[in-house]
């Protein structure tokens, strides 16, 4: 190719690529949708929701010395998690609010523990062998083994 | 984020311009490539405050405090050591360069993009504060950890309840995330964003400073363009994981060493390219494999060359960090869950044909589609090549695919041997590891381009910057108030008047909104809101409110802002228009009450048919 010809195809491959990158910055835009004017009909995100549910038990933990680990009970029992992802992102969301405690997805091997239930039936989902020390509404429970 | 969280984030900022400035290699002063050194200056700041962090919150249950004393030493023995070496440094002819009229158009093309980024960006930090899952499953978790678990941190977190949390993961990331928290005196999602856009900011700037150096301006518009135009690397931009931070030390290792090759005043270059490398490895795993890689290759090519001091300079400057990954994992880390399962019987998966061709299967899907794009841009990347031109090359260029595609192999190799389930392994995280090595990709691309700026275009006229930026910042306004004004689905209007906005969505009580053409509609079940939202510093503001009303059974339908009542009529199939006039509205979210005096009508026989009163058509504020 004569070098004007190789100029024109440089020239053209440069405006080829912006034109794609436009195009595609707009694609980024249409995956990313603005969150609704209003804020009633806006969701939280799910680690958001969990982050203000359980605020208020780390208040409680820090108030009676609780040490780690603590158990953690939700609504769904962990031999259910691999078939549920909903099971595991709940104890991992737990976790990542109640840090530094350390929770214990078998609550049975803790003296403490806080059950987060929402769907699930405190009677079903909480051993018999703890006892509800700060009952926070909603199904959230901080629990302790009850001496025997 | 307050003000001291700014502040922390700018100190370590600081603390990298002095790094980087201290070991910039001559001839060129830093001030010169200052569009270099401050993108370099922010990975080396964050790499050396986090490390700082680190080390003190082992000792102190105040490390962010403790921390800062540390970094003010160390910037002012930096300081120090800038000042007598400037005072020394020869002042050499830097060209000066005009833009052409191809510069300027691409220029601000790119400008723009830059702009609609930052909109995206920002949008994907609301949709998700913390993060996306493994922001707070493993990054945030880990900042948390070491902000609030005091100096027993390393045992809570090495607890083997949570070791689904990778505590063997490097402390780059959560290390500077928890720093800041702890200058701010709170954890505000925020700021585990900003720094995690501040790590994309830096790989642009790094990418596109150090092709500019050795290609050409045009080369560094087209690799910038390329990368902000990829939808994955914006979206994931503000995402607080680790893997952009980690393409951006790679990024930077490569591009410094590059840039040194061949000076013979190159102490300080090596040195840098070093630091980043043991930053890399401080940052994720597979930073470890990048320092065994990058240092194999190009000691190897120093060796051939004969560079022995460039070897001991660049081992030099890994040391620090690499001593720090080497004291963390040896003393404090459990140990990884891909290489914890003994690999010894695992060896055998190498032979696995099934497991190979699900791996270049996914491969093959996922090198096209990681990034998202509407347009794949490797069709256009080959174009330039077609010109039949050439250039000279970069000295050192040919080994950055060398180095992209051997640390590919790594990553391919760990697959072949992992002991967790391949197809869901793949599926978490090949197109995060594709990320990772995409810039270096793409710097290897820039340097292949048969272009300089020289070449493409003719001796330009002087063109008239202040213009260009005038024009570009006009433009750049005008997009982010049209994004701004987007609205979603499930906006119902909106209206603006001042510095007043109302908006208007279905509450409770209605069915799904269906459209058709221009017509949108909400059937309700009985009792149902419609809420208008009032945005303002004001108390209040009014408001025309214009629809129209149908219903399936003749019904009277009765509309209610608390106790008082804005309207009531009978409904029936044909459409009743209704206009409330001039409604006063509370700022904040107002309730508007609809109901009626009749049960609903199935609208069809169906098992599940809904069962409608009346519905809301084509709402409109004024």
């Amino acid at each position: 190719m004569t070098p004007r010809v190789q100029r024109i195809v440089q020239v053209a491959s440069v405006v080829l690529i912006a034109i794609v990158a436009v195009v595609n910055v707009v694609q980024a835009v249409r995956r990313t949708p603005p969150q609704p004017r209003v804020p009633a009909v806006v969701t939280p995100p799910v680690a958001m929701r969990q982050e203000a549910r359980l605020a208020r038990v780390r208040d409680a933990l820090r108030a009676r010395g609780v040490t780690s680990p603590l158990g953690y009970i939700g609504d769904l029992p962990v031999a259910d998690w691999p078939a549920d992802y909903h099971g595991m992102e709940d104890y991992t969301l737990g976790q990542f609010a109640l840090a530094p405690w350390v929770l214990d997805a078998h609550a049975e091997r803790c003296t403490w523990a806080v059950a987060n239930l929402r769907t699930g039936d405190p009677a079903r989902r909480v051993p018999a062998t703890f006892r509800v020390v700060v009952d926070f509404g909603g199904g959230l429970l901080l629990l302790k083994k009850a001496t025997p | 984020m307050n003000a001291l969280a700014v502040a922390a984030i700018l100190s370590a900022w600081a603390l990298g311009l002095l790094l980087v400035a201290a070991l910039w290699p001559g001839p060129r002063r830093w001030r010169d490539d200052l569009v270099l050194v401050l993108p370099l200056g922010l990975l080396a700041g964050f790499g050396a405050t986090s490390g700082i962090f680190f080390a003190v919150s082992l000792v102190s249950g105040r490390p962010a405090a403790v921390g800062a004393s540390a970094e003010c030493l160390v910037g002012v023995v930096l300081l120090t050591w800038l000042a007598r070496r400037g005072a020394n440094a020869p002042r050499p002819v830097v060209p000066s360069r005009s833009g052409s009229w191809l510069h300027l158009a691409v220029g601000a093309v790119f400008f723009q993009a830059v702009v609609v980024s930052l909109v995206v960006a920002w949008r994907s930090y609301i949709a998700e504060p913390f993060g996306g899952g493994d922001a707070w499953a493993i990054w945030n978790m880990h900042a948390r950890f070491m902000l609030r678990g005091g100096t027993a941190w390393p045992d809570l977190l090495a607890s083997p309840q949570i070791n689904w949390s990778h505590p063997d993961y490097p402390r780059l990331v959560s290390g500077s995330v928890a720093r800041v928290w702890g200058w701010a005196g709170n954890e505000a999602p925020c700021i585990a964003a900003l720094i995690s856009a501040l790590f994309a900011a830096a790989t642009v700037g790094v990418l596109m400073a150090s092709v500019a150096r050795l290609r050409g301006r045009l080369a560094a518009l087209a690799g910038g363009l390329i990368l902000v135009g990829t939808p994955f690397f914006v979206t994931f931009a503000a995402n607080e994981h680790a893997d952009i931070p980690l393409a951006a030390y790679m990024l930077a290792a490569v591009a410094l060493a590059l840039l040194v090759e061949g000076s013979a005043e190159a102490r300080g270059g090596w040195a840098l390219a070093g630091i980043f490398t043991g930053l890399a490895a401080w940052t994720k795993n597979e930073g470890l494999l990048f320092a065994v890689v990058f240092g194999a290759v190009w000691i190897g090519r120093q060796v051939r060359r004969g560079g022995r001091r460039a070897i001991g300079f660049l081992v030099l400057g890994i040391l620090p960090a690499l001593l720090l990954v080497g004291g963390f994992k040896l003393l404090l880390a459990p140990t990884n869950d891909l290489v914890g399962a003994t690999v010894g019987s695992r060896l055998g998966q190498a032979f696995d044909v099934a497991r190979h061709r699900l791996l270049l299967a996914s491969l093959w899907r996922d090198v096209r589609a990681f990034g998202e794009w509407a347009l794949i841009p490797f069709l256009p990347m080959l174009l330039p090549f077609l010109s039949g031109a050439r250039v000279r090359r970069v000295a050192g260029g040919r080994l950055v695919p060398v180095v992209a595609a051997l640390m590919l192999a790594g990553y391919y190799g760990v697959y072949l041997l992992t002991p967790m389930e391949l197809g869901g392994h793949i599926n978490s995280s090949l197109v995060r590891l594709l990320l990772q090595l995409w810039p270096l990709a793409l710097l290897a691309w820039c340097l292949a381009l048969p272009w300089t700026d020289e070449e493409v275009v003719a001796p330009p006229p002087r063109a008239r910057f202040g213009g260009f930026i005038a024009a570009n910042a006009t433009v750049a306004v005008i997009l982010v108030a049209v994004l701004s004004a987007q609205t979603t689905p499930r906006d119902l209007a909106v209206a603006r008047s001042g510095l007043v906005e109302i908006s208007a969505a279905f509450g409770a009580g209605w069915f799904d909104q269906e459209r058709h053409g221009r017509d949108s509609w909400a059937w309700s079940k009985g009792r149902a809101t419609l809420l208008v939202h009032v945005d303002t510093q004001r108390n209040g503001a009014e408001s025309t409110l214009r629809f129209r009303l149908r219903g399936l059974a003749r019904q009277q339908v009765t509309i209610r802002l608390g106790p008082r009542v804005l309207w009531q009529g009978e409904v029936a199939e044909k459409f009743v228009p209704v206009e409330l006039s001039r409604v006063p509205l509370a700022a904040g979210t107002n309730a508007l009450e609809f109901s009626t005096d009749t049960p609903g009508t199935p609208e069809s026989t169906a098992v599940n048919a809904r069962a409608l009163t009346f519905a809301v058509y084509n709402f409109q504020l004024k």
